[in-house]
């Protein structure tokens, strides 16, 4: 713990792709895979050859992994990563896919994330998530992580006396930045009125606290940085990255996020700290875990969010662009490819390929990731700092 | 047939069905490490703190605070679909476990203290519910999950009415709230009738006997009905005796059972109370054969009880030790009172209770069988008949 993280050398992240956002589709996951694979080769112009490391997250793929995945898209690979983490694949699926690259293990990893989620298909998951979920929140009719981030959100709102109104500023922001997004489940704009009268769902959550679960996947490359010059693309760097899991797993009840173990050393590494951050891709299965990542990444004090959220504009023109595209509060959750939506985003901002709006002169963003919500508390976590590369 | 009912998520690993086991008798116990005293919940195999998988489940104290709660208006259980909203929360135990409970009525504020109640919940596993520390718990109304426990305005039928179990359960079912109670024994016009009471002739090996019953309207089953010769297995008359014991209290169970059960099945609900003997679990050779017919209809409890609890039928296993009946004149003392049994039976049925097990003698036989039945196998047959 006491040698500092090295930051990344020379590792970039491109083709950023976003795909097929549905609530009801007939295909498989595998189908998925095989059009973001297809559609990240033909934005890099490069072939199946010339990937030779692949990163899957699905909780849809069965009886596939990553592996049966590499036969399945006709691969050879001498990279492979398989990622069940849920929410923080992206962060998790970069970090190995850069370490492998920059140590010539791997030339270009294609990370590709997608899930095929009707209502069968998510009651399917979340009936098989977890040993601990089973035996001590499904008999209790609270299987999903409604439950569990409800009490969260209520020993939040009980500690810090966040108001409803100060979630559904997030909310809202959120659902101005999806506007423009064509993938976006939810592109119309939401009102406090609206917010505030949504039917509850596990309160003290409501309907807008909550994520969509849909069909769609997400996917982006990883390259050196001298072979996306080459191949004339525009990219995004690695500066730095973090990832923490089970942190404080001695508390209560999840108050904070392991980000705040990590994000010092983060910002040391990458020479930049949260003020030069011109958007944040935060995980926003709720609004609650964004107050945290808030705190946790360092954007404000711990226990100061409340106040922070108040203070501050969310939008793509505001002093803290926040999910630009929407997060996943508007374009859906659609499973594994959540945790894969910030990241996309985030590649997009800095390379000026966003099919929404732009944040004006984005240079330095942050994205994170957070998941796998089993009993009292989500156990994964992580964020990745990515600067400016190459623009489109 | 009608459709079965939707239950309670059910899914349990093999270290939680331990809590189902422990509520099955009413107990409230999770898993300590003995290594490190480390309280498990979820239940585990190992302790999460040292991981040492030297784990005892023990009666840990059952106190604690909300210390968060929500009411979930959305449930992707069917079960608690038509129930919503329910009210659960997350408890903190004293004993240093968090844990995540139904609340009942009045516990629902964070930082209530509560007590914990391990239930057996309609799909018949273990679940926790938190009640008011200061809540008589007569008074709670338990949240939905929680098995089916009413008495009050039921109609019972009890076999062996006759004997002296028989009519301390009419009694206890009559001051329990039950409105009809059908009576059988073979010799049902020694019994006294009156407006709940309905005296019926019953002879259990007998088909069309059975048959004749009025099957459809019964909602709780007590079958009582038993023979015991007092015999070992090996003495000189005892094949006939064997045979009329397995006859009854195997046979005759079943018959009944198997008559009573479609209506229960028909209705999604309906309760078995099955009166068997400690000596169902472990042979006392001074009366062989009958233990061994009362281990027949123990293995039986737990058949038909799988076969019916998805249907929304609770089968519940009584074992006494001695009983003071004219049954068991010939038995030496200590022996229960009869209307002891009857109240652990209405206990059980009250509390959501699987294994009953009434009196110091059964509760004491039960403890050494669970640490070591070979023990207790060498301990009663010792005890063996006088030679003739």
């Amino acid at each position: 713990m006491d040698v500092a993280p090295r930051g990344y050398d020379g590792v970039v992240l491109t083709s950023p792709v976003s795909f097929g956002y549905r609530r009801y589709v007939l295909r498989d996951t595998q189908w998925y895979l095989a059009r973001l694979l297809a559609a990240c080769l033909a934005h890099a112009g490069i072939g199946k050859r010339q990937v030779d490391g692949l990163a899957v997250a699905s909780f849809t793929l069965h009886p596939d992994g990553a592996a049966a995945m590499a036969e399945q898209l006709g691969l050879e690979l001498r990279f492979l990563e398989d990622l069940d983490v849920g929410g923080t694949s992206a962060v998790l699926a970069l970090r190995r896919a850069a370490r492998a690259v920059e140590a010539g293990e791997a030339e270009i990893v294609a990370c590709l994330a997608a899930d095929v989620m009707g209502k069968a298909d998510f009651e399917a998951l979340i009936a098989n998530f977890s040993s601990n979920a089973r035996d001590a929140m499904h008999p209790y009719g609270a299987a999903g992580p409604n439950a569990v981030f409800a009490m969260i959100t209520q020993a939040y709102v009980v500690r810090h006396g966040t108001r409803r109104e100060d979630f559904g500023k997030l909310c809202i922001a959120q659902r101005q930045n999806a506007l423009a997004n064509p993938h976006a489940l939810f592109r119309r704009p939401l009102s406090m009125e609206a917010y505030l009268a949504a039917r509850p769902v596990a309160e003290p959550l409501h309907l807008f606290d909550c994520v969509m679960p849909c069909s769609g996947g997400e996917a982006f490359l990883v390259m050196r940085e001298a072979r996306a010059r080459a191949l004339g693309l525009p990219y995004a760097r690695l500066l730095a990255a973090m990832e923490r899991h089970n942190a404080f797993a001695d508390e209560d009840l999840q108050l904070a996020g392991g980000w705040g173990l990590g994000a010092e050393a983060m910002y040391a590494a990458a020479a930049a700290g949260p003020e030069a951050m011109d958007f944040l891709q935060g995980y926003d299965d709720y609004p609650v875990v964004l107050m945290m990542q808030l705190e946790n990444l360092g954007f404000c004090a711990a226990g100061e969010a409340t106040e922070f959220v108040r203070r501050t504009r969310f939008e793509t023109t505001g002093s803290l662009p926040l999910n630009t595209s929407g997060g996943q509060l508007s374009v859906g959750q659609a499973g594994a490819a959540g945790g894969f939506l910030g990241m996309v985003e985030g590649i997009r901002q800095l390379t000026g390929e966003t099919q929404g709006d732009q944040v004006a002169a984005a240079r330095h963003g942050l994205v994170s990731g957070f998941g796998m919500v089993n009993f009292r508390r989500g156990i994964t976590c992580g964020a990745a700092l990515l600067a400016q590369g190459a623009r489109a | 047939m009608r459709r079965r009912p939707h239950l309670p998520p059910a899914a349990r690993g093999s270290a939680s069905l331990r809590l189902t086991a422990a509520a099955a008798e009413g107990r409230f116990r999770l898993p300590v490490c003995e290594a490190c005293g480390h309280v498990q919940y979820p239940p585990a195999e190992f302790c999460r703190s040292c991981l040492s998988d030297r784990l005892r489940w023990l009666g840990v104290a059952p106190e604690g605070e909300v210390i968060a709660t929500t009411r979930l208006y959305r449930s992707t259980s069917r079960y608690y679909e038509k129930r919503r909203p329910g009210v659960i929360g997350a408890v903190r135990l004293d004993a240093g476990a968090i844990v995540v409970a139904h609340l009942a009525s009045g516990t629902e504020e964070v930082g209530t203290r509560v007590r914990l109640l391990n239930r057996l919940d309609d799909a018949g596993q273990g679940t926790l519910i938190a009640v008011s520390e200061t809540q008589d718990i007569g008074e709670v109304a338990m949240p939905a999950g929680t098995a089916n426990t009413e008495i009050e305005g039921k109609t019972v039928l009890i076999t062996g009415a006759g004997g002296g179990i028989g009519r301390a359960l009419i009694a206890a079912f009559r001051e329990a709230g039950a409105t009809r109670i059908y009576a059988g024994a073979r010799d049902a016009a020694a019994l006294a009738g009156d407006k709940t009471v309905q005296p019926l002739p019953l002879d259990l090996t007998d088909q069309a006997a059975v048959a004749a019953l009025p099957l459809g309207e019964i909602e709780i089953l007590v079958n009582n009905a038993g023979r015991n010769f007092n015999e070992a297995l090996l003495a000189a008359e005892a094949m006939r005796f064997a045979e009329e014991e397995i006859a009854v209290n195997y046979l005759g169970t079943l018959r009944l059972i198997r008559a009573v059960a479609p209506h229960m099945k028909q209705r999604n609900a309906g309760l078995i109370v099955n009166l068997a003997s400690i000596l169902a679990h472990v042979n006392l050779p001074l009366m062989g054969s009958y233990c061994a017919s009362k281990a027949a209809l123990l293995s039986l409890t737990q058949g038909v009880r799988a076969e019916l609890l998805p249907w929304g039928v609770r089968v519940i296993g009584v074992f006494p030790g001695a009983v003071d009946t004219a049954m068991s004149a010939d038995v030496p003392p200590p022996k229960m009172a009869p209307a002891a049994v009857a109240r652990a039976v209405i206990e059980a049925v009250r509390d959501g209770i699987e294994d009953c097990y009434p009196g110091e003698m059964a509760q004491e036989l039960h403890r050494k069988l669970l640490q070591d039945p070979k023990a207790v196998e060498r301990e009663l047959s010792v005890i063996l008949p006088e030679p003739k």
